[in-house]
């Protein structure tokens, strides 16, 4: 819970009969300049606050005024004004909730103006509803009430108002802006798990009729236009509108991001031309792209890797293509792999494409792109993504990522080891040892990773295996068998069995052979 | 009452836009939209604007993974450019960017039928030709007026327009205005005072020599 500040000032409690009238049916008039008797905000400073406390450590309907009142303001000028309202019986996470209705509450007043939020805000009092007051705090008042009213939750709501300059500007900085930016940082915390709906978006349908944005928190729209919050006031206020919520329903892919719900929306809303999406994947199922994107991403296959470039790039991408040949291969609601579209505050995710190792797998971005996520890009692989500073076609790629170990390289080994097993017809473990210089145990970890990865068949990782760890039936150990050994043929009544020991140091306990 | 004022480039929409912004102001709360980005309604009326509406967007385009509350902020800057005086007026400027403006012109769309609805009186002085139709963003007017003046070509656009009313079934009363003397539902004379007045780049009033017609004009849209 908040603390409670207190000030001295003009105090009024409990409730009043109201000089003005009160109705959602005020919402939308606008105090023109000539109507209005005085500002707040906009040319002098202002705030709003709400802010969850204690029961015991405040007074039910009661408002303090601090600084001059309405009756000594003079016409036609900007006051400064704060509105610090002390809610009991709410959670701090609703608090945000509840300061957004301030705007609609003073809205309701007639002769009263509220626009933006925060430390944004801009009010204006009207002449005929100046001449009705006697206070403001009677406009305290009147929100409060619609508080009560609206949120039967609340037990005690307590107000104070400040027209103080200097007190304004000291609370804003000290008071109001670190508990905006909390609150700020808890919705950046946000994650895909922590909600049950997503939000659609068909803006984008009349030229990219397929297309539907699935906007979670973790992923914004690919215009970057629309977050998981701006989706859902979208929706709240305009449930005709281009944004509806979705139950996400059950996860079929954690990593991914694949949902049951979304899927079924997707293949309604796309017409079924699109089955499955994973949301935090490139190369699997991949999110479908409008036109509207900020950047196209591309898989590189010679690095496996991925680069992206922005819309306004003028420059060709390290893939020798520019922005717009690229756009035009997965735009207008395709599911194309090897091209996704996002917004570049998918960057910011903790999620970004983490289905196939995320920013571990970036390789390349114009320097323009790279300075503006660069605070989202790991420490420790923000100099080994290069630029077309650094490479501007595979081969300087190559050689770059090279110099500066990006991690895919790892990766690029294991890719060509692969490529050389699907390009042999038979193929032994001694070969890929030889030609990639790796020991046993590198071309097992490689081999069971592409296994995992599914690239490969368990019975084929098993077979080449095989051979660098023969099993054996072992029983007590006596004798070695020298490498040299290549060959043993044993008479088996007209069967011929024939050992190759190729390159093996293996140590043989015992052999017993059964008639 | 919501007017648009439409019609062929050049025929003298702003001048008319002006004369009925001016006319209104005197009977109630009353917005001057310029949607023409060609042309200079602000000038002719004589208001200095310093910021347009295209300003926000862009500012808001550029700004999007900053600003948390976007439809908040962007209802409220849209109310700061809006030019006060015995009239309103609000420029909507011209987009210079590119990239995707879709998820902001639809909160522009919003935030604009939410202020225009708060006036008694809105005049749009609109940009040539019939796309502002098409587009469907003046969906909301009850008159559209077409600005003829003597040349064919400016007939022949008047019935693009009253075709286009039509086919898209907008529910708007649709009137042509004949400038400086040419036929139409109603005329206005041509005016030496506001030609002289053009060309030094000087603010028009409704004169002494056009009252009568514009009060005609003005009241028969009322009407």
């Amino acid at each position: 819970m908040r603390e409670v500040r207190r000030f001295e000032g003009k105090v009024s409690v409990g409730m009043e009969e109201l000089p003005f009238d009160v109705s959602p049916a005020n919402e939308g008039e606008r105090i023109r300049k000539n109507e209005m008797f005085v500002e707040f905000g906009r040319k002098a400073p202002a705030f709003e606050l709400v802010l969850a406390v204690d029961e015991d450590k405040i007074e039910d309907m009661k408002v303090t005024l601090v600084g001059r009142d309405i009756k000594e303001m003079e016409e036609g000028k900007a006051y400064p004004l704060g509105m610090i309202y002390y809610v009991a019986g709410i959670e701090k996470d609703l608090e945000s909730v509840l300061e957004r209705r301030n705007h609609e509450f003073m809205n309701y007043i007639e002769g009263c103006m509220h626009l933006n939020s925060r430390d944004e805000i801009w009010i204006r009092i009207g002449k005929k509803l100046a001449e009705k007051l006697d206070s403001l705090t009677q406009i305290a008042k009147a929100v409060m009430m619609l508080y009560k009213n609206t949120f039967p939750m609340i037990k005690k709501i307590e107000a104070v108002y400040i027209t103080d300059e200097e007190l304004v500007k000291k609370l804003i900085e000290e008071y109001a802006r670190p508990i905006y930016d909390e609150r700020d940082k808890r919705i950046e915390m946000l994650k895909d798990e922590d909600v049950d709906e997503f939000y659609t978006c068909t803006l984008c349908q009349s030229f990219a009729p397929t297309h539907v944005c699935i906007i979670s928190p973790e992923r914004p729209s690919l215009c970057g236009a629309i977050t998981w919050f701006d989706a859902r006031a979208s929706a709240m206020v305009d449930p005709d509108g281009p944004c509806k919520p979705i139950k996400k329903g059950k996860c079929l892919d954690e990593l991914g991001g694949e949902y049951e719900g979304v899927n079924e929306v997707i293949q309604r809303e796309s017409g079924g031309t699109v089955q499955r999406v994973k949301l935090h994947s490139f190369l699997e199922y991949p999110h479908t792209s409008c036109g509207c994107f900020e950047v196209i991403g591309f898989y590189i296959p010679e690095v496996d890797g991925f680069g992206f470039v922005h819309r306004g790039y003028d420059g060709l991408a390290v893939n020798g293509l520019p922005f717009s040949t690229m756009a035009g291969q997965c735009g207008g609601g395709k599911q194309v792999v090897g091209y996704i579209g996002v917004g570049i505050g998918y960057f910011r995710s903790k999620k970004f494409f983490q289905k196939e190792g995320g920013w571990e797998r970036v390789v390349w971005m114009p320097k323009a792109l790279k300075e503006k996520v660069l605070n989202w890009i790991p420490e420790e692989l923000r100099d080994k993504i290069a630029t077309e500073e650094d490479a501007t076609n595979i081969e300087e790629l190559r050689e770059f990522l090279a110099k500066v170990e990006h991690p895919v390289m790892s990766r690029d080994v294991k890719m060509q080891v692969l490529k050389f097993i699907e390009e042999s017809e038979e193929i032994t473990a001694e070969e890929i040892m030889k030609r990639f210089g790796l020991s046993a145990e590198e071309l097992e970890s490689t081999l069971k990773s592409l296994e995992e990865e599914g690239y490969l068949e368990k019975e084929l990782v098993e077979a080449i295996l095989e051979e660098v760890k023969p099993k054996v039936e072992v029983e007590e150990a006596k004798e070695v068998v020298q490498p040299e050994a290549k060959a043993v043929e044993l008479p088996m009544g007209g069967v011929t069995l024939r050992i190759v020991f190729k390159n093996a140091k293996i140590h043989i306990d015992r052999i017993v052979i059964k008639k | 009452m919501k007017v648009a004022v439409t019609g062929k480039g050049g025929v003298g929409k702003t001048v008319i836009s002006a004369l009925l912004t001016k006319y209104f102001s005197k009977l109630g709360d009353t917005l001057a939209v310029d949607a023409d980005p060609d042309s200079n309604l602000a000038d002719v009326l004589g208001v200095k604007v310093e910021k347009t509406v295209a300003d926000v967007v862009d500012e808001l385009y550029l700004r999007k993974y900053e600003i948390a509350d976007k439809d908040r902020w962007f209802e409220a800057k849209i109310n700061e450019v809006i030019h006060e005086n015995e009239f309103d007026l609000i420029v909507m400027g011209k987009k210079e960017r590119e990239g995707c403006y879709c998820y902001i012109n639809s909160l522009l769309k919003k935030m604009m039928q939410k202020v225009v609805d708060f006036y008694e009186y809105v005049v749009i002085d609109c940009e040539a030709g019939i796309e502002i139709l098409s587009r469907r963003t003046i969906d909301f007017v009850d008159v559209i007026v077409i600005v003829v003046n003597r040349s064919k070509l400016s007939r022949d656009t008047a019935d693009r327009i009253k075709n286009l009313v039509r086919e898209l079934k907008i529910p708007a009363k649709v009137v042509t205005v004949g400038n400086k003397g040419a036929k139409g539902d109603f005329t206005i004379p041509y005016c030496e005072r506001v030609e002289d007045y053009l060309e030094e780049g000087k603010p028009i009033e409704i004169f002494d020599e056009l009252k009568p017609h514009v009060e005609a004009l003005a009241e028969g849209l009322r009407a």
